[in-house]
């Protein structure tokens, strides 16, 4: 398989690399077009990378693996990551875990065999005012009923039914 | 209820509070077009010291004197980081400056990166909070048309330009020179201080690092006067600050009170007090990185840095966490437990091994398989972590599991007896 970004990703790279007072600067970024264009960051968007700024692999894998919402291999179409910090685990966000588990028959760190849900647990993500919540993909759920998770859950069923994966 | 001024929060009624439009209807961007044409830097930087701001990020640093210690002298070029990577738990305010009043982080922005002879800054935004990023992004270019972005800002000859960085997800790129790091393309390692950032900070240039809620302080400053300013709360820990209120209140949210205000007026008045009755256990009143006070030191609790101080706590990032009696402090310190060794970057060994030891000493008690001398192993686990690392993460991991076990270590003694947990109620709400 060869590797191939979109027009649009090369041009949004070419940016980010002249864009700091030095090029390192630019690492994160180009990571963010290629992870959000690829669903992850793999090995040979690693080399790519590492061509990009004349780094070693091994360079760009040791900060790739430092930030935990960068992944290295691509996941379910909904990547579900429930906050299990304190304010969530005060407003019982287990009874919202055993719930997904339920629904969805995966364990934390799995994804389903539809590959359409991966399923996770997070450290605190600042919504700890509107807890349990929950970050799907990039967007936040607040104020988690088991209700709410149930409907959420069979709408993107639904559109990952309808629109494929 | 007793009225507090407003400084951040004043027009957030307005659901266009986040637009320049909004923004500049309320009396916005007056404060930066007084300081770039009719103030010098120092002038500035003076006003800031004179106000007593001391600085929202956690430690409170008073702001001006930050300012005051910039390498002016220095040929490098200068920059200016505002920290919204705001990740230490239970805290969640700069996401609602960031989401709600955009504009006035990004005048505080301009106004410091005048005094600091900066010309590009950064506004690192932890990579969660999208619906900041989107709107911080916005703002700039919304700034940038009206031209208080760019070059030549209003024809006075000041340029300067705002980069929005998307993180990744690391709590330790929250402490400045984790962030520094980061910036610079490498794994987020704090570095080893001295030299401090406004000396030697980002690619080995002086660096200001300030906290979102700081910045965004800063133009009402301007436009009402340091002794204004100074005159709010008490006079060692002026001004107003964003209190974010979780657990088990009846209304969790953030709250802006005056500086000096009692922690339980906070609760009680603002908060609607304990949800479902319940009775107050405990509080930790600057995120999990400062020691829980138990219901009776809250009583006596005032929200200011000294008046913290003295009751054995900290302010901190302004995270209020309100344990009610159906909370288990033993779980409770076990998920802030690894909630530390999660994020410890792995640098220094008594940070990486302490918190991965303490975490495996805790399990048990959770399990009700606990014992006695395991509660002392933990305390000297968590004091050969203190004062000897890189950054102060591991201070911070220590401090809950000091105050838990201290405070309420009758719980984890209950746990041994009982074999686990006895009074944790899983009822659902
Ligand atoms: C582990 C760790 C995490 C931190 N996280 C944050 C953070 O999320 N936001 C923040 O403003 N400061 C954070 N700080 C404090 C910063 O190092 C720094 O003191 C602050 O940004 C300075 O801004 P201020 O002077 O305006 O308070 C953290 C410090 C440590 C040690
Ligand atoms: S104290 Fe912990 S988090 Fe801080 S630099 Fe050392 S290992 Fe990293």
């Amino acid at each position: 398989m060869s590797f191939e970004l979109s027009e649009k990703a090369k041009k949004e790279i070419e940016r980010e690399l002249g864009r700091y007072p030095v090029k390192d600067s630019a690492l994160l970024p180009v990571f963010w077009i290629v992870h959000n264009e690829r669903g992850c960051v793999d090995d040979e968007a690693v080399e790519y990378i590492a061509g990009l700024f004349d780094f070693s692999a091994a360079k760009v894998l040791g900060v790739l693996s430092f930030y935990w919402m960068l992944r290295r291999k691509s996941a379910g179409k909904y990547v579900i990551s429930l906050c299990k910090n304190i304010s969530c685990y005060l407003r019982e966000y287990e009874n919202i875990l055993t719930h997904l588990q339920d629904l969805l028959k995966v364990q934390v760190g799995e994804t389903t065999k539809d590959g359409v849900f991966t399923l996770q647990l997070a450290e605190c993500l600042g919504s700890c005012g509107t807890a349990p919540m929950m970050m799907v993909n990039n967007r936040y759920y607040e104020d988690l009923t088991r209700e709410r998770v149930t409907e959420l859950v069979e709408g993107w069923r639904k559109e990952a039914m309808t629109n494929g994966k | 209820m007793r009225e507090h001024k407003k400084i951040l929060t004043a027009n957030l009624d307005d659901p266009e509070s986040h637009t320049l439009k909004s923004y500049e209807a309320h009396g916005g961007y007056k404060a930066f077009q007084k300081a770039l044409k009719e103030m010098t830097p120092e002038e500035i930087i003076e006003e800031m010291k004179k106000s007593g701001l001391r600085g929202r990020g956690g430690a409170g640093f008073p702001t001006g004197l930050k300012w005051s210690f910039m390498d002016k002298k220095s040929p490098k070029p200068k920059y200016l980081v505002n920290n919204s990577d705001e990740s230490e738990p239970g805290t969640f305010k700069d996401r609602l400056l960031m989401e709600r009043n955009t504009h006035q982080m990004l005048e505080g922005m301009i106004i410091a990166a005048y005094a600091l002879d900066v010309h590009l800054a950064f506004v690192y935004i932890r990579g969660e909070y999208t619906s900041c990023i989107e709107n911080t992004e916005r703002a700039v270019e919304e700034a940038k048309e009206k031209g208080y972005l760019g070059k030549n800002i209003l024809g006075t000859g000041f340029d300067l330009e705002i980069i929005v960085y998307k993180g990744a997800g690391a709590y330790i790129c929250g402490d400045e020179t984790g962030m520094l790091s980061s910036l610079e393309g490498k794994r987020g390692y704090p570095k080893v201080k001295p030299p401090f950032p406004a000396i030697q900070g980002l690619f080995g240039c002086p660096t200001v690092v300030n906290n979102t809620e700081t910045l965004a302080t800063v133009p009402w400053i301007l436009q009402n006067g340091s002794d204004t300013y100074a005159k709010i709360g008490p006079e060692k820990s002026p001004g107003t600050r964003l209190f974010c209120v979780s657990g088990h209140v009846k209304k969790p949210g953030v709250y802006e009170l005056e500086m000096g205000s009692p922690l339980m007026e906070l609760i009680n008045d603002h908060c609607g007090g304990m949800q479902n009755g319940s009775r107050l256990k405990g509080i930790i009143p600057g995120g999990p990185s400062v020691p829980i006070l138990t219901a009776e030191e809250c009583d006596k609790a005032i929200l200011d840095f000294d008046s913290m101080k003295e009751i054995g706590s900290h302010l901190g990032s302004g995270g209020v966490i309100v344990f009610g009696e159906e909370a288990c402090m033993v779980r409770s310190l076990l998920v802030l437990t690894e909630f530390f060794a999660d994020e410890s970057c792995g640098q220094c060994t008594p940070c990486r091994e302490g918190t991965g030891w303490a975490v495996k000493l805790l399990h048990p008690f959770v399990e009700g398989k606990g014992e006695l001398p395991d509660l002392d192993l933990l305390m000297d686990v968590a004091d050969r972590m203190k004062f000897r690392t890189v950054c102060t993460l591991a201070d911070a991991a220590a401090s809950p599991i000091e105050s838990f076990i201290i405070k309420y270590r009758k719980e984890f003694e209950d746990h041994i007896a009982n074999g686990g947990c006895a009074s944790h109620s899983q009822t659902q709400n």
